[in-house]
């Protein structure tokens, strides 16, 4: 794996002086090694570029593996299923901290600003080794954006919609900090569509203002101390009526050196999801966690990583129940990562006040194989049940087991291809019936097979993938709603001129069936940006949304945007 | 659908409210005229191969004074230019800077330079220059096998790559007559420990090289942890 290269030397001028030896390596994303998992990183550069309006478009525009469905236009109820998956089995960390609701175990994607993010890491396959519980289909971590200098942008276009961002960062004696805000108001459209329950004809628009902030000191002798805060708050209108969705997350992290080869990290977490609608409906959910690892590091090949968890959650239907709930968790993972093999093994136990101790683990092998790497997974994860569907008044049911699966996997990665193979089965899956309520009763079965890749020719960047699935339901054979068989995705971004760039996105979903017989149709959607450049510090950025104005739903009955077009001028010093 | 009609007018209805389609379409041909012009004029590189997991390199100093920082290193790992084998003759001095060293020397591992640089009798300071050329011949082979000894040792941690971790680490040691390393240890940390432990412990592995300094020589080793991709 070290390839030595020796440049020309030359006479040792200052006997003192040895040239630099320069040791590289690939990045690996935070969350997972990509050698020994399936990983998309999607940077702010590419963030910037797409000038996607919403943070589940922008990933489902450029990772495998994903199914987006969305009640509406920008705000409306948003769920991204990643292989197959539940909604609420994928966790989502924002800056490391758990931010899916404890009352429904989802997260509320339509209510994160795209301008706050830095970077998104979409890991697929079973993580509760490492987190806990939700990790079935994977993990998507969020590390928010913390810029140096200054950045401001204005833009509008279709449906109403006008977007605003402003922030920057810099130093404060020895540290950092950096702030973030954004604002957008969208007009939209009507959510539901004629002949859907309770379809009211207006239009159903979005607003949202959300701030981040933090800072980063460090405090001498390899300590650091970070703050992160991220708060978004978003009014949106429905058919039904309006409602708010409010969530805050935060963290402090405190992250030593206790020795050469052993680094600390003691993290403090809070997350806050509130949900009201005008007619005085109101779930809060809290949750309030501590973590501290530790990174062992034996040899410069090889990583233990030993932790423990604790949470506290709290759910509250207002007029309902108000109820917690307490985790405590001890997790190990070791890491060997040689020239020809890699071994990653992990296991973790978690004790819950409700159901009590839940075990999982996780094996992975990889090895070179023909220039690229080749690796072997087989893990468990599992899924705690939610407060609603213990508590819930006449249908809850406290003693509810976690959903529990087991998923193997086979992966190849050379160079900027990724492909893999993957089978998962999710057992104990809870299911609503009437009149019983909720009972683990489900089984579920997803296979699948995902290609991507993404090179660069000359100055364009290429990036493409396949998604081929299979999701049922292993009792009556049925597939799973809103999953399509096939999807493909295609992303080229590059420059037109030396002042102009261009990008283009395609996005092919199949067709799915979705509640009460209905089925999905198989759409493409065709998107398009541009960026010329004014002057060094300024930028025009433009978005030609659906131009084949594709008519097709995310769920059955919904809208989705028609052909529109947007604009934004930014500067950024 | 029961009401596909409803649908198609009130879609219709919506539809007006946003630019008209044909002004997109009419876009999207040019756009796509553009692209496929230039792609057309573009020469199509074929894709350097990405490095996976790791590699060491070396890299010859640029011309800097000793304590100066390091620039940038100029070298993209994912396409490492190959040695660089430069004409051992005279060359035109690009600055004031380069004047006072001598330029590079062709060297291969274990090979002498083929006819010592012209402009070395301007290293020696006072020193004759037959002298000077010998000691700075011997002084470059030595730094050669230096770097081919010490090389393969290095490596990224795995907890560096993981948590993004990149820096500069200065080793100073002395290199003894027998070709012994000694005295070992960080002159300068990189901020990470980690990467500071990795490097030390990387000279400890090499001991000994095949080729020793007449004198102790003390020296000064920097070691460029740096990520990519």
């Amino acid at each position: 794996m070290a390839a030595i290269m020796a440049g020309a030397a030359t006479t040792l001028h200052a006997a003192e002086n040895a040239a630099p030896i320069i040791v590289t390596a690939t990045r690996t994303a935070q969350t997972a090694d990509e050698t020994l998992a399936s990983v998309t990183v999607i940077e702010r550069e590419a963030i910037a570029q797409s000038q996607a309006n919403s943070v589940v478009e922008l990933i489902q525009s450029r990772s495998v593996g994903v199914e987006l469905t969305r009640n509406g236009g920008l705000g409306t109820n948003t769920s991204l299923l990643l292989r197959g998956s539940n909604a609420n089995h994928v966790l989502v960390l924002i800056d490391g901290v758990r931010v899916n609701s404890a009352i429904d175990g989802t997260f509320k994607w339509a209510n994160l600003p795209l301008g706050q993010i830095e970077r998104i890491e979409i890991v697929r396959g079973p993580r509760s080794t490492l987190y806990g519980s939700d990790a079935i289909g994977g993990v998507v971590q969020i590390f928010t954006r913390k810029e140096s200098g200054l950045y401001a942008s204005l833009g509008g276009g279709s449906y109403d919609t006008w977007r605003t961002e402003l922030g920057g960062g810099g130093a404060i004696g020895a540290g950092r900090f950096h702030l973030n805000a954004g604002y957008l108001d969208s007009g939209g459209f009507s959510a539901a569509r004629p002949g859907t329950f309770g379809f009211e004809p207006d239009d159903d628009g979005y607003t949202n203002a959300n701030l981040g902030a933090g800072i980063s000191y460090p405090l001498g002798g390899s300590a650091n101390l970070a703050l992160n805060l991220l708060h978004s708050d978003g009014e949106v209108e429905s058919d039904a009526g309006s409602s708010t969705q409010r969530n805050d997350s935060g963290n402090l992290a405190l992250d030593w050196a206790a020795g050469a080869r052993w680094q600390q990290t003691l993290n403090l977490g809070h997350a806050a999801d509130h949900f009201e609608t005008r007619d005085g409906y109101r779930v809060h959910s809290l949750r309030d966690t501590i973590g501290w690892q530790h990174d062992l590091q034996p040899g410069d090949s090889d990583l233990l990583t030993l932790g423990a968890d604790y949470a506290a959650e709290n759910g509250e239907s207002e007029g309902s129940y108000d109820e917690n709930s307490y985790t405590g968790a001890l997790f190990a993972q070791y890491q060997w990562s040689g020239e020809r093999l890699d071994l990653l093994l992990g296991a973790r136990g978690d004790d819950h006040s409700g159901f009590g101790r839940h075990d999982t683990g996780s094996i992975t092998l990889g090895g070179k194989l023909g220039g690229g790497r080749l690796y072997a997974s087989y893990g468990t994860a599992f899924k705690a049940p939610t407060f609603l569907q213990r508590y819930y008044p006449g249908y809850g049911d406290p003693a509810l087991q976690p959903e529990e699966s087991v998923t193997a996997e086979l992966g190849y990665r050379l160079g900027g291809l990724q492909a893999s193979l993957f089978d998962t089965r999710v057992d104990n899956l809870i299911e609503f019936t009437f009149p019983a309520g909720y009972s683990n009763v489900s089984r579920a079965r997803i296979r699948g097979a995902e290609l991507e890749y993404g090179h660069e020719v000359g100055n364009w960047r290429l990036n493409g993938g396949l998604t081929l699935q299979k999701a049922e339901d292993e009792q009556s054979g049925d597939p799973l709603l809103r999953r399509a068989e096939k999807k493909l995705f295609f992303t080229a971004n590059g420059p037109l001129t030396e002042r102009s760039e261009l990008g283009i996105e395609v996005n092919y979903t199949g067709p799915r069936s979705d509640r009460s017989t209905t089925e999905l149709n198989a759409f493409t959607l065709l998107n398009l940006t541009g960026e010329y450049r004014l002057a060094r510090e300024w930028a025009l950025r433009g978005r030609i949304e659906n131009l084949l104005d594709e008519e097709y739903e995310l769920a059955g009955g919904y809208n989705t945007p028609g052909a529109s077009a947007y604009l934004t001028l930014s500067y950024q010093r | 659908m029961a009401n596909g009609v409803s649908n198609r007018q009130y879609r219709q209805a919506r539809k007006r409210r946003v630019s008209p389609l044909r002004w997109f379409v009419a876009l999207s041909l040019l756009l796509h005229a553009a692209l496929l012009w230039h792609w057309q004029r573009t020469p199509i590189v074929a894709a350097a191969p990405a490095t996976a997991g790791m590699a060491v390199q070396l890299l010859e100093r640029p011309q800097a004074a000793p304590a100066a920082k390091l620039p940038p290193a100029p070298l993209s790992a994912a396409a490492p230019p190959p040695p660089v084998q430069r004409a051992s003759g005279p060359q035109a001095p690009a600055s004031s800077e380069s004047e006072k060293r001598p330029p590079a020397a062709a060297t291969e591992p274990g090979q002498r330079p083929a006819t010592p640089p012209a402009g070395l009798a301007a290293a020696g300071s006072g020193a004759a220059a037959a002298d000077a050329i010998d000691e700075a011949a011997l002084e470059s082979r030595l730094r050669v096998t230096l770097q081919q000894s010490l090389a393969r040792h290095f490596s990224y941690p795995l907890l560096a790559r993981r948590r993004g971790w990149q820096g500069e680490v200065v080793l100073a040691f002395r290199l003894q007559s027998d070709g012994r390393i000694i005295d070992a240890h960080v002159a300068r940390s990189s901020g990470y420990g980690v990467l500071d432990r990795a490097a030390l412990d990387a000279l400890g592995k090499v001991g000994r090289i095949s080729q020793g300094a007449e004198y102790g020589l003390a020296m000064q080793l920097p070691v460029i942890y740096r990520l990519e991709g």
